[in-house]
């Protein structure tokens, strides 16, 4: 039996030491033997990881640019529409100015429309994103 | 006004007042350790959360100011509250899901976390911290101002009780308590402007009386009122304030703060689209105000704001006891507006001053002995001190005026290193320090020249381009960092790609790398 102290006493009798297991301080340190995950090729700016993130970030870029230009384009038409076009501010629906109608109510549930769907099709460029991550 | 006006008005300002004390008191049997003083331990719900953000977010500019620049200048700036909202959708597109997965809990936290600099993150802190008092100031004055139209005690009582109150709630419970009060003054605040809202706007269609629409005492309702001066090159004026809106809100000092309360990056995404539909509901009804103002009060009495219209008008369109009651309700919303954003305000500029000026110099002294909460305590009297003694100097701009300064500056220099840090692996510490230094010298330069007077009564494009900032001070900012980073290779951290990651990647795919560690 091999004893690393060379204490041969305990080997021969009286009872069994009580084992010491040594282990590194750092636990959260990968094992070896475990697959690499694919994450870790992201953050260690290999030529794969850099393509995946390079691909996330145009895509999720472009998300937001899409909808930041369409909301946009319709509202930084309309002030510059009702100030060069004194007839359309001053006209009335009914009793309410056209203008209120448009800045002061109609914008909200468009702005909010704007950011529901920018939420919902970030998630699916982000689930995409998971699943091929998982997949390889 | 009379004294019964005068009676409700105060009770309903003591009982926000008592109220957020209370509730704050209730946060504080909760509140343990130093890190549940700062985040609220994660626990709040989305919908908590949205109501706490908006109920932050809506201050005297939203709840007084709104009104009283529709009322004074006219139907053109309606955009002002669309720029409120705005902000938010450009925050959720842009920054709202990578800030959270920053785990950054201030922007200078951000800077540091980004671009692995303290240098960096120490100019950061200067302008949040700049940012926070700019903010305050205006809640401070238009709490003088509530008091005094409520009352007709001097402006100096109402900033002094906004002051205490915020200060006993934030340095005894922290955030906890913070989000509980920051939700509730939420839907206080909808209520106390919809209630009002929709009685008057009953009582005007029953009245009969006809809409400004074409022509009224003061004019066409889409311009300004005689006593108020209109302002030149309006269409620039919209754009630039547009922009400084739509930039600005993700830079403020209690913003992001909030977003970190989200337990992921797609939890921030889902609390933003709250936030929005609940700032829509609330700004249809400031501008309801304004019109009714123009209606029945084409005049004001002279020294009297424009800001005050909301708090005049009930006893204009029905003296007695039901224009009594609307006052007092609206006094007591307006009253929340103050406190809420103050507290919010408060508790980040104190978070920014405690960790990055205050904790430092404390232990250097004491070694380390005094408690972390001591020191936060210590801060939030500072964070307080300094916008209240300023509001006692500053000349009175408008609330609604006050507060576009401060995003103008934000969105000269803070938005720009948000989206840069969260959308551009090149950007370098040198870069993102330029643009900082530039925009935010040009933004507060044009900020003290306006608040200084320069060019004022001149006409010409000089006090437009000094009174609206943004639209050059917010590009030349974002071209600096951009130009100067390319320029600087060398200073692009070599961590930006893992960094990068962390903001981008779906927690699903970072958990994998990273347990969740400490």
């Amino acid at each position: 039996m091999f004893d690393p102290r060379g204490d041969r006493t305990l080997a021969e009798g009286g009872p069994p030491p009580k084992r010491v297991r040594v282990v590194s301080p750092r636990r959260d340190a990968r094992r070896r033997s475990e697959r690499r995950p694919d994450a870790v090729e992201l953050t260690e700016q290999t030529g794969l990881g850099e393509i995946y993130l390079t691909a996330l970030l145009r895509a999720q870029l472009r998300l937001s640019v899409a909808i930041l230009l369409a909301v946009g384009g319709i509202l930084v038409g309309l002030p510059a529409f009702f100030l060069l076009a004194p007839g359309a501010a001053a006209a009335t629906l009914g009793q309410v100015p056209v203008i209120w109608l448009v800045a002061g109510v109609a914008v909200y549930p468009i702005v909010l429309l704007a950011a529901r769907l920018h939420v919902r099709m970030a998630e699916r460029i982000e689930r995409d994103f998971t699943d091929l991550m998982a997949g390889r | 006004m009379n004294t019964l006006t005068s009676g409700w008005g105060l009770t309903a300002i003591i009982l926000v007042c008592v109220a957020t004390v209370a509730v704050g008191a209730l946060g504080l049997r909760l509140s343990r350790t130093t890190s549940d003083f700062y985040v609220a331990g994660r626990i709040v719900t989305a919908g908590w959360n949205a109501s706490a953000i908006s109920g932050e977010y809506l201050s005297a500019a939203s709840f007084l100011g709104v009104a009283g620049i529709v009322y004074s200048l006219g139907t053109h700036m309606l955009w002002l509250p669309v720029g409120y909202t705005l902000g938010y959708l450009v925050l959720l597109v842009l920054v709202a899901a990578p800030l959270r997965r920053s785990g950054a809990y201030t922007i200078p936290d951000f800077a540091e976390a980004r671009l692995s600099s303290s240098r960096l993150r120490r100019i950061a802190s200067v302008l949040v911290v700049g940012i926070g008092w700019l903010y305050l100031l205006p809640q401070f004055q238009g709490a003088g101002l509530a008091v005094q139209t409520v009352t007709g005690a001097s402006p100096a009582v109402g900033s002094l009780i906004v002051a205490l109150v915020v200060l006993v709630s934030v340095a005894a419970g922290g955030m906890r308590s913070i989000t509980l009060v920051q939700a509730m003054q939420y839907w206080l605040k909808l209520a106390a402007i919809a209630v009002p809202g929709f009685v008057l706007s009953w009582l005007w269609l029953r009245g009969g009386q006809p809409l400004p629409s074409v022509t009224d005492p003061g004019g066409p309702f889409a311009g300004a009122l005689p006593a108020y001066p209109m302002r030149e090159h309006p269409l620039y004026a919209t754009y630039s304030t547009l922009l400084a809106l739509c930039f600005g809100t993700m830079g403020l000092p209690h913003v992001l703060v909030r977003f970190y309360t989200n337990p992921d990056g797609r939890a921030a995404r889902r609390t933003t689209v709250i936030v929005i539909a609940l700032l829509g509901a609330f700004y249809l009804f400031p501008p309801v105000l304004g019109m009714l103002g123009r209606v029945y009060l084409p005049t004001l009495p002279t020294g009297t704001r424009a800001d005050s219209v909301v708090l005049l008008l009930p006893s204009a369109i029905t003296p007695g006891t039901l224009g009594d009651l609307l006052s007092a309700i609206l006094a007591g919303g307006a009253f929340a507006a103050f406190l809420s954003t103050a507290s919010g305000l408060t508790v980040s500029v104190a978070g920014v001053i405690d960790q990055d000026l205050l904790s430092g110099a404390i232990n250097r002294r004491l070694g380390g002995d005094l408690p972390r909460t001591h020191s936060f305590r210590l801060a939030s009297v500072v964070a307080i001190l300094v916008p209240y003694a300023a509001s006692w100097l500053a000349p009175g701009a408008t609330l609604a005026d006050t507060v576009g300064m401060a995003f103008a500056i934000a969105a000269s220099t803070l938005g720009p290193l948000l989206i840069l840090g969260v959308w551009w692996r090149r950007l370098s510490v040198i870069g993102a320090a330029a643009g900082l230094i530039v925009g935010g010298t040009l933004a507060m330069g044009a900020t003290v020249a306006t608040l200084l007077g320069v060019g004022r009564g001149s006409g010409g494009w000089l006090p437009v381009l000094l009174a609206q900032p943004a639209a050059w001070s917010m590009p030349i900012g974002f071209t600096t960092a951009v130009l100067v980073s390319l320029a600087t290779p060398r200073s692009v951290p070599v961590n930006a790609a893992r960094a990068m990651v962390r903001l981008h990647a779906p927690e699903e795919v970072t958990a994998r790398v990273r347990p969740p560690a400490n």
